[in-house]
């Protein structure tokens, strides 16, 4: 069977190679780079109709034994009492533990190194028949703003740039609600000339700020959808035209004003720059609350906002692991998961594994230690 | 898994103390010692943290004893009523605590923020904050400390000292007049807003105090947020002087106006720190609340928890209508609260404390 390239996961060093739909293939890829004899497969079926082919992989005296059974559990619940389950999406929000969430509790890939890297970090993998992307179990932020090639470069352009990431991911979230609040309330916390230059582009603009905004963000996920249900290219072209010419002919057409759709499109930049699409797509859904809030309340309902968010992602937690791990509960394992999260460390100082890891099996890098 | 054994951690505690006390403290410490000037401004603050550093090691040997909760330790200790009538004493202490964070919050908030916006939706929200924090359990609240501390602290760390550009020394030339009467008053007023720390007794069974000596846990616990506020008021001082300070409202975020950065980019540096300072009076209001929730549970035992907190949330919610400005929340706050309930808050420990050298007395006989 011919081995896909990675799609959704380019990388610019490392394999290229990305998961099929045929589950036997899929772990091949997996046992191609990981020649372990520890390396665990489970086979389960999944749906009562359905029994699509399941392996649950992992490394035996590496994978948290609680975290391998909590997933078995997990799967068994659905094993029978669910119809059926056609991909690992499915799979994903069944065996999720909090429904009402829409941050990811998981982490989907399509590529088997990146697989086989959180294999030797302790993490479990869930792989599916007729689906080409592997869960991997327990997932944090931390985890979904890593990429795979992270580990193939330098540590300090990877920490750059994850910190460029996280940064990212802020603007996503937040820039179009201060947009808002600042316009509607703060305006004097801005020099006066930019105040002014902000006014003077507004000018004929019939709509609230918050209205503005709100009317580019739609017609940019309208965009954006209509660029990926058409076909390849055509989708691209619907995407690069669409933006432009939307934008262009709002600004003339005095609906919306320039600033605005800068901040839009920075907004659009920082939500694409997450590496996890479900996580980007989360972040996304949450801007709103934010533009409403900053529109209503202004700064205080921002942090408000961020309280209850920040909140939110504490309460969450990835078969008993922290959703907000490392950055909280760190002191568990010395701190040294710290090494690896917003920056990176040297590889050779990363000697130890992350708290999910079996405790007798921390060390990852003898030679290192002493 | 350690996440879901229901207890914070020595560093998730010092968290939570150190932003439950730079956004209140930093506020509140001003208006406690506002009468005094020269080295009796400098010598209440001390002595109050000195007071609260001493207090920490009672409340430390009391928590040492507890076994199951506060609660039933007293009520083995004193009888049931007095175990009741001490939960309710505490709880009244905590509404009247949440009415005045309520109103400063909401004070400063339209003073430098949202003056096109009522105060009291201002209030409410902060209430609302407190009661969606105490929803979750401890360890969220744990958790959320931890995360938000680092950023939070790093900034009013870093605007604070941006604000210390503006020291002139001859303020540190402070007038050698000392009153210590005054200043014994005043640090007692001082030990009344840094009074979180008896809640540790409430919070006992939910720590993972590891093999350390309680004591020197707390104290290493509490060290830091100490610190922080003494350098505020020691830079503050540099600023303003202490006549200067007398005369502000709020001295700390005048400093925070007055720092510059290169650039014109932001005018008023002030919104920034109140905005972070807010992440700290949010998780005051949490701290508030969770407190509500577990003595609440621990008297009514029982009965729904979260039925009493909202019970708790509502009658914080009259009070602060009914009080109607942050004036009377203040005045009220100093004479029910701090003069009032404090002491006998404060007395409870420390009788518990006797009864317990005194019990190992007897034992040891």
């Amino acid at each position: 069977m011919e081995i896909p390239k990675a799609e959704s996961e380019k990388g610019i060093r490392g394999s290229r190679e990305a998961f099929t739909e045929d589950l036997d293939t899929n772990i091949e890829l997996i046992k191609k780079r990981l020649k372990d004899e520890r390396l665990m497969q489970v086979c389960t079926s999944l749906g009562r109709r359905t029994k699509t082919k399941t392996q649950i992989v992992y490394i035996e005296d590496i994978a948290y034994d609680e975290i391998v059974s909590r997933i078995k559990d997990r799967l068994q619940k659905i094993e029978e009492q669910v119809d059926g389950v056609l991909d690992s999406g499915t799979a994903e929000q069944l065996i999720k533990e909090n429904v009402w969430s829409p941050f990811p509790l998981y982490q989907a890939t399509e590529r088997p190194d990146r697989v086989c890297q959180s294999l030797l970090e302790g993490r479990v993998a869930v792989l599916l028949d007729h689906s080409p992307e592997a869960l991997l179990l327990p997932a944090t932020v931390d985890t979904l703003f890593q990429t795979s090639d992270d580990y193939y470069r330098h540590f300090e352009v990877v920490s750059f740039l994850r910190i460029v990431r996280i940064a990212a991911a802020f603007l996503a979230v937040f820039l179009p609600g201060i947009y808002v609040a600042v316009n509607c309330f703060h305006s004097q916390i801005l020099p006066t000339a930019l105040v002014v230059s902000m006014a003077e582009a507004r000018e004929g603009v019939p709509f609230p700020v918050m209205a503005e905004v709100l009317f580019l963000e739609i017609a940019f996920e309208l965009i954006r959808e209509a660029g990926l249900r058409m076909p390849g290219a055509i989708g691209n072209t619907i995407g690069i035209v669409g933006g432009l010419i939307v934008g262009q002919s709002a600004v003339s057409a005095d609906l919306v004003s320039p600033m605005t759709v800068v901040v839009v499109a920075l907004t659009a930049l920082g939500s694409f720059s997450v590496p996890n699409e479900e996580f980007s797509e989360a972040l996304r859904l949450v801007k709103y609350v934010y533009i409403i809030l900053g529109g209503f309340l202004g700064i205080v309902g921002i942090i408000f906002g961020a309280y209850l968010l920040i909140l939110h992602l504490a309460s969450l937690k990835s078969f008993g692991i922290p959703y907000l791990s490392p950055y909280t509960g760190a002191e568990k394992n010395q701190y040294f998961d710290l090494r690896d999260s917003m920056v990176r460390f040297p590889l050779r100082t990363l000697w130890k594994r992350p708290v999910y890891a079996r405790r007798q099996q921390r060390v990852r890098m003898k030679w290192e230690e002493k | 898994m350690f996440s879901e054994n229901g207890k914070i951690s020595l560093h998730q505690l010092k968290c939570l103390f150190f932003l439950d006390w730079a956004g209140k403290m930093t506020l509140l410490l001003p208006q406690t010692c506002n009468m005094l000037q020269g080295w009796n401004y400098l010598a209440a603050i001390v002595l109050g943290c000195v007071w609260m550093y001493l207090f920490a090691h009672v409340i430390a040997a009391v928590s040492g004893q507890i076994q199951d909760n506060f609660t039933n330790y007293i009520a083995e200790r004193m009888g049931k009523y007095t175990a009741d009538i001490t939960g309710i004493l505490f709880l009244i202490y905590l509404i009247w605590n949440q009415n005045y964070l309520a109103w400063m919050t909401a004070r400063i908030c339209h003073v430098f923020l949202l003056p096109e916006i009522s105060e009291y939706l201002l209030g409410i929200l902060f209430l609302t904050a407190g009661l969606m924090t105490a929803v979750p359990d401890g360890q969220v609240r744990g958790r959320c400390a931890q995360f938000l501390w680092i950023p939070v602290g790093l900034l009013l760390s870093l605007m604070l000292l941006a604000g210390a550009r503006g020291i002139q020394s001859e303020n540190y030339l402070l007038s050698r007049e000392f009153t210590p009467i005054q200043v014994l008053h005043r640090s007692g007023r001082v030990f009344g807003g840094l009074m979180a720390v008896i809640f540790v007794l409430y919070e006992t069974p939910y720590i993972s105090w590891k093999d350390e000596k309680r004591g020197k846990a707390l104290r290493s616990c509490i060290r830091l947020p100490v610190l922080f506020l003494l350098a505020a008021f020691f830079i503050a001082v540099g600023v303003f002087g202490t006549k200067g300070i007398s005369r502000l409202s709020w001295p700390i975020i005048t400093l925070m106006n007055s720092a510059q950065a290169p650039g014109v980019f932001l005018q008023r540096w002030d919104a920034v720190f109140l905005a972070f300072l807010l992440f700290s009076l949010f998780v005051a209001a949490g701290t508030g609340s969770h407190y509500m929730e577990r003595i609440t549970g621990e008297i009514f035992s029982g009965k729904d928890n979260r039925r009493m907190l909202v019970i708790c949330f509502g009658i914080s919610a009259v009070l602060f209508f009914a009080t109607g400005n942050f004036e009377m929340a203040s005045r009220m706050y100093l004479k029910i609260a701090v003069c009032g309930l404090i002491p006998i808050m404060v007395l409870i420990p420390i009788l518990l404390l006797i009864i317990e050298k005194g019990k190992s007395r007897g034992a040891g006989k």
